[in-house]
């Protein structure tokens, strides 16, 4: 873990560090050129606020990122710009002239800041002096003629310059920094065998290889050297130099370069050593190149290589021009001597990788793009129904391109959401050190891309969540320890894609909010009063903070609570038509939802009909189609009018668009809906999985998500509205939305997805698919759809009596029917209604009365109940509901048929104790009959403290079954409690979880679980403890 | 003040003749495909693609209560934009543009619906014929009031 977050760290580094050089070397270029403009008019206050404001940001993101020689460096030069700027200093050539060299300076610590990641060493001193000299009204005398020809350089065309310059005009030293960055004659052999061994490792792609290895390309340098000095118009170059040494650098470096390894040999600058310090023109270089075709074309390379070799030093002789040019501004040997080692071979650096656009063009792009698809489609719209068409082949390919270009300018407007995280984990460090806690920042989903425009906007209002979780959420080390919590908290941010929207979360594992506080805040500010107060649910008062002047902290710190609240984060969030959601709980953590739409991008959806109307709805929240008709393996079933489909081992709960929308008709419903097929979108929101009854199926198109207009803002239905290839509007149907609509009881963070984790254990009971039904009396009864195998209509004919209990024939097996309690009456014609529930190769059904609904609800049991066969009561869908106990209706059937089990797991009756832990009563009260029923001695537990509590009273089992989110102490700290010692230490144990993600399986394994099962799959739990249980038998 | 002259495009709807300010009227469309939205307020008749933006189809007399099932409704559209959206109003007919001055335009007499009062500024007597003045702004605001309402 520790190595993968430093790793993380590094490479956000990078990322900022690519970015600030890329931004920087661009500010830099800018200001060269303003500087020179202000120089010829020094009135000019634009141009002057402009440099002022580059060399102001350099200098600030410098500090920002720790890079004290930049920023002492840049810092100097904006105090002289700054007095500029005041009037207080008149802009002289030879103030230019230093601020340039400042600026030089500057792009030397670039070089080597992009070399190696560090500033390189150096002294700065002097020229901070002298910026220091001039910011306070001095003037540098020692400069001036320096100045003068510095100046002189960058009006002047190159050319004059160079012509100016005569041969061997090149100082000593120069010569000698040169050769100095160059390796000696020394190194030569280690050079050259090395070159020569990468040469013979490479896969024969360089140019090295093809051109036949070290040996060639001496005798090419060698006759290289001959014919320069033969030019009349280039001999100058090799004026002064040791033709000798040219030569053996020559060689080495194309050596290097050629074969693929650019940085193994000298740099380019000691290379072309005469080239640079003769300050090389275009018009010499073009003669250089022909002298190297002609020398190519003599050693008889193929033409293929000439050409090769010959781009080669072009792309290299770029470098030599610009360093020529440089070489030729600054003959003040020090800079020389920086810039030489500074500056590498190595081509294609960052600063020259990307460029900037505005975002507009990348914006007026967008849209012409858009139409573009449009167009597309209506042209294949067109295609499609025109049988064969000299068209079609152009318009494939037009198709094609259209969908790369359009790809292509979604990328540049993609931006993973780890580019606005990027600063997070410095805030976290700095806020630690300054309020000393311990705080540990987690990432997940960082390559989430969304639209830049989005990203923009949320960079703030995430960067204030994140503080405020830190700040406000977690508490002090030593209160956490006090509370029973480890002493680092954890601030989470987890960004993932659900059904077209972004979800952001931020989680704190910290004191949550303050229900009481948070109410008597309220009150003072008058938001609301007493009573209503009174009436509202927790989750309602904690969303206060989402009102203006709301901070819940006592003190304002440093950090946060500097009058940007959580209003001003919602009403950002709000602002591009996203929502923000929060969960609290008190001394458990808070969580932050915030979730944002797609409006601006372009996707793919499936167009679908229902009522002679088109729908879209986007391909990301389908899972499948299935076709369904009466004459087909799948048929829409109905449960008192409440459609479902049996989808392999599932009963799907299924919404009719129609419906939904209000477009259903009554009487033509019936008629029309027995005898048409029907189309169902499978698709998933959140857990839920659902299908979307419609009438006809399209194909999938490309739509560019338009928001619809405010009147129609609130339809929660609708995602957006887009126009089709045919150049209608259709509506984008939201599933989120649809799910939020056909529950009234599901309050609106149904669509969110949030991880239960630790912030709502208190809300255990999560959401689940719920069948209710009548059977007898006016109650509701319910049973969690998960543990209902199948629904069935059985003619009462059919319905047999053995043993004096009815049964019936049910694929080819008898199947015992049970009824909720003795009095109930099968009926006596007709059909009766039976929800069969499987259990290993048994199945039993109970026979009901009608099935009423299906839906998705917490099953919250309020009142326990003492009758058997019932596990409590429940608030469901706003009506008290009797919960039924499956597993004491299967021991019911079972206790008196199942002494003729021949196989499975409920033979086993050797009383094997386990040990069952898990938070949720309800899931105790199911599991725990069910354990008892197949034969097992059960201890149940609903926390891990009591459970541990048993290990230290010395209570053995064969096999522990614990529950993965448990509140406190979850079932992977429990399970390292275990296996640290006593007498558990070597008891299976087995994981049970309603999350079943490799990355949990793979951690349950860590802590020392044996085996990990999903929640509410009991097939794969007997299995399971059968298995385990054997294995320890085995052992023993 | 006193020869300042208003232009206005006049509709007929449901055989009233109204008039809409001229400076708010963007497009005159003949008749559109319009895409119905489900669930939405009954006054918005649906969607409909103007050279590639969406505007959002309003029934003038769904919004004002006037009989739905009038001849040659919904036959033309007057496109306007309010808070910078586009909606197009479905009338029955559009006039010729009549300008009139400033000074002549009545109050609103106080036995008029209700709904009339709201969204109009005022009356012009014409020869023969009375002209409603409609006020975009109150025509399309009706998804807050709605919402007030409820």
């Amino acid at each position: 873990m520790t190595h993968l977050v430093t790793w993380k760290r590094l490479r956000v580094m990078d990322d900022l560090l690519s970015e600030f050089l890329t931004e920087t070397s661009e500010s830099i270029d800018v200001v060269d050129v303003e500087l020179v403009t202000l120089e010829q008019d020094p009135t000019n206050k634009p141009i002057l606020d402009n440099i002022f404001r580059l060399v102001h940001t350099i200098k600030g993101t410098c500090g920002f990122l720790g890079l004290p020689r930049l920023e002492t460096v840049a810092h100097a030069g904006e105090n002289v710009l700054g007095k500029f700027r005041d009037g207080e200093l008149v802009v002289t050539p030879g103030s230019v002239t230093l601020i340039l060299a400042a600026l030089d300076r500057i792009k030397e610590i670039l070089a080597g800041l992009e070399a190696t990641q560090k500033e390189p060493e150096g002294d700065d001193s002097e020229l901070i002096s002298q910026l220091n000299v001039v910011a306070s009204g001095g003037t540098i005398d020692a400069q001036a003629p320096v100045a003068e020809e510095v100046e002189d350089d960058i009006v002047l065309p190159e050319i004059t310059q160079s012509s100016n310059m005569l041969p061997g005009q090149v100082s000593l030293e120069e010569l000698e920094a040169a050769f100095a960055a160059a390796p000696g004659p020394d190194d030569e052999d280690n050079d050259e065998n090395a070159a020569a061994e990468e040469s013979a490792e490479s896969e024969g792609e360089d140019i090295l290889t093809r051109i036949g290895g070290v040996e060639p390309v001496k005798v090419i340098v060698h006759l290289f050297h001959n014919r320069i000095l033969a030019d009349a118009s280039v001999k100058g170059l090799m004026a002064g130099i040791n033709t000798r040494d040219s030569k053996d650098k020559m060689r080495n470096f194309l050596t290097a370069y050629l074969g693929g390894k650019p940085d193994s040999g000298p740099s380019v600058s000691a290379a072309f050593a005469g080239f640079i310090s003769h300050g090389i023109t275009e018009q010499q270089n073009e003669t250089v190149c022909k002298l190297l075709t002609s020398v190519l074309e003599e050693v008889d390379l193929p033409p293929l290589e000439v050409d090769a070799v010959v781009e080669s030093y072009r792309a290299i002789s770029v470098d030599i021009l610009a360093e020529a040019r440089d070489a030729s501004k600054n003959n003040s040997k020090k800079d020389k001597d920086a810039a030489g080692t500074a500056k590498k071979s190595g081509e294609g650096s960052v600063a020259n990788q990307s460029i900037r656009v505005n975002v507009q063009v990348l914006e007026d792009l967008m849209t012409m793009v858009s139409e573009l698809v449009l167009t597309r489609n209506q042209l294949m719209q067109l295609l499609r129904n025109s049988d064969d068409s000299e068209f079609s082949i152009p318009l494939q390919r037009l198709s094609q391109c259209t969908t790369e270009l359009q790809e292509g300018v979604m990328k540049t407007r993609m931006q993973p959401v780890g580019n606005a995280w990027a600063k997070l984990p410095r805030i976290i460090r700095d806020l630690q050190l300054e309020l000393d806690k311990k705080i540990d920042l987690q990432m997940l989903g960082a390559d989430t891309e969304l639209d830049r425009q989005v990203l923009e906007m949320i960079k703030d209002p995430l960067t204030h969540m994140v503080r405020n979780s830190a700040d406000h959420g977690i508490e002090m080390p030593a209160d956490r320890l006090a509370a029973g919590k480890k002493e680092t908290g954890t601030v989470r941010l987890n960004a993932f894609h659900e059904g077209g929207h972004i979800i952001i979360e931020i989680t704190d594992d910290g004191a949550g909010l303050p229900v009481e506080k948070l109410k008597a805040k309220a009150l003072k500010n008058e938001l609301a009063t007493q009573e209503e107060l009174d009436e509202m649910s927790d989750n309602q008062i904690q969303r206060f903070i989402f009102h203006a002047g709301f901070s819940t902290a006592e003190k304002v710190t440093a950090v946060s609570g500097r009058g940007v609240g959580m209003d001003v984060v919602r009403s950002n969030i709000e602002k591009i038509g996203g929502t923000v959601d929060l969960k609290s709980i008190e001394g458990k953590g808070t969580s932050f939802s915030i979730k944002i739409p797609l409006t601006l991008a372009i996707v793919s959806a499936l167009i679908v009909e229902c009522r002679k109307e088109k729908f879209a709805i986007p391909q990301i929240s389908v899972l499948e189609l299935v076709r369904a008709s009466h004459d087909s393996e799948h048929k829409i079933e109905h449960i008192n009018n409440t459609p479902v489909l049996r989808l392999r081992d599932r009963l799907l709960p299924l919404i009719r668009l129609d419906e939904i929308l209000g477009m259903a008709d009554a009487e033509t419903d019936t008629d029309e809906a027995a005898s048409k097929e029907d189309y169902i979108v499978i698709s998933q929101v959140g857990t839920f999985t659902f299908g979307i009854v419609v009438d006809q199926v399209f194909d999938t198109e490309e739509i560019v998500v338009k928001p619809v207009a405010p009147i129609l803002r609130d339809l929660q239905t609708f995602a957006g509205n887009t126009i089709l290839g045919d150049g209608k509007v259709i509506m984008i149907l939201d599933p989120n939305g649809i799910v939020s609509q056909i529950g009234d009881n599901m309050n609106d963070t149904t669509g969110f997805g949030m991880e239960e984790e630790e912030t709502s254990k208190k809300t255990k009971d999560e959401k689940e698919a719920i069948l209710l039904f009548g059977a007898g009396g006016n109650d509701c009864r319910a049973v969690p759809l998960s543990l209902v195998a199948r629904l069935e209509e059985i003619d009462v004919t059919s319905i047999e009596k053995s043993d004096g209990k009815p049964v019936f024939q049910y694929r080819g097996r008898l199947m015992p029917l049970v009824t909720l309690d003795d009095s109930y009456q099968l009926k006596e014609e007709g059909r009766q209604p039976v929800l069969v529930f499987a259990d290993g190769d048994k199945t039993m059904g109970i026979a009901v009365d009608e099935i009423l609904d299906i839906l998705e609800d917490e099953i919250d049991i309020e009142l326990s109940s003492g009758i058997q066969g019932q596990v409590g009561t429940a608030v469901i869908n706003g009506k008290a509901t009797e919960i039924i106990d499956v597993a004491y209706y299967i021991e019911k059937a079972f206790g008196t048929l199942g002494t003729s089990s021949t196989s499975g797991h409920m033979g086993i009756r050797d009383q094997s104790h386990l040990l069952l832990i898990d938070d949720s009563k309800f899931f105790l009260n199911m599991i725990k009959p069910l354990l008892s029923a197949a034969g097992y001695k059960i201890t149940a537990v609903d926390n891990a403290s009591d459970a541990l509590k048993l290990r230290e009273k010395g209570e053995d089992f064969d096999l522990i079954i614990s529950d993965i989110e448990m509140p406190d102490m979850d079932g992977f700290g429990f399970a390292e409690k275990v296996r640290e010692g006593g007498i558990w230490q070597k008891t299976p144990m087995v994981a049970l979880s309603s999350h079943q993600t490799p990355k949990d399986f793979a951690r349950g394994r860590e802590v020392g679980f044996d085996d990990y099962v999903v929640k509410l799959d009991r097939e794969s739990l007997m299995s399971t403890i059968v298995e385990q249980i054997g294995k320890k038998q085995n052992a023993a | 003040m006193k020869n300042e002259n208003r232009d206005f495009v006049t509709i007929r709807l449901s055989g009233q003749l109204c008039g809409i300010p001229i400076l708010s009227v963007h497009d005159v469309l003949s008749e559109q495909r319009i895409t119905v939205v489900p669930l939405a307020p009954s006054a918005v008749a649906g969607v409909l693609n103007l050279r590639g933006r969406i505007v959002t189809a309003i029934n003038l007399r769904k919004r004002l209560g006037l009989d739905d099932s009038g001849e040659g409704d919904g036959k033309m559209s007057i496109v306007v934009e309010y808070e910078g959206e586009p909606y197009s109003l479905l009338i029955d007919s559009v006039g010729d543009v009549m300008s009139f001055p400033e000074e002549k335009v009545e109050r609103n007499p106080v036995t008029l619906d209700e709904r009339w009062q709201g969204v109009s500024e005022g009356i012009y007597r014409m020869e023969g014929e009375l002209l409603v003045i409609l006020d975009v702004e109150k025509l399309l605001n009706f998804g807050k009031n709605q919402a007030t309402a409820a």
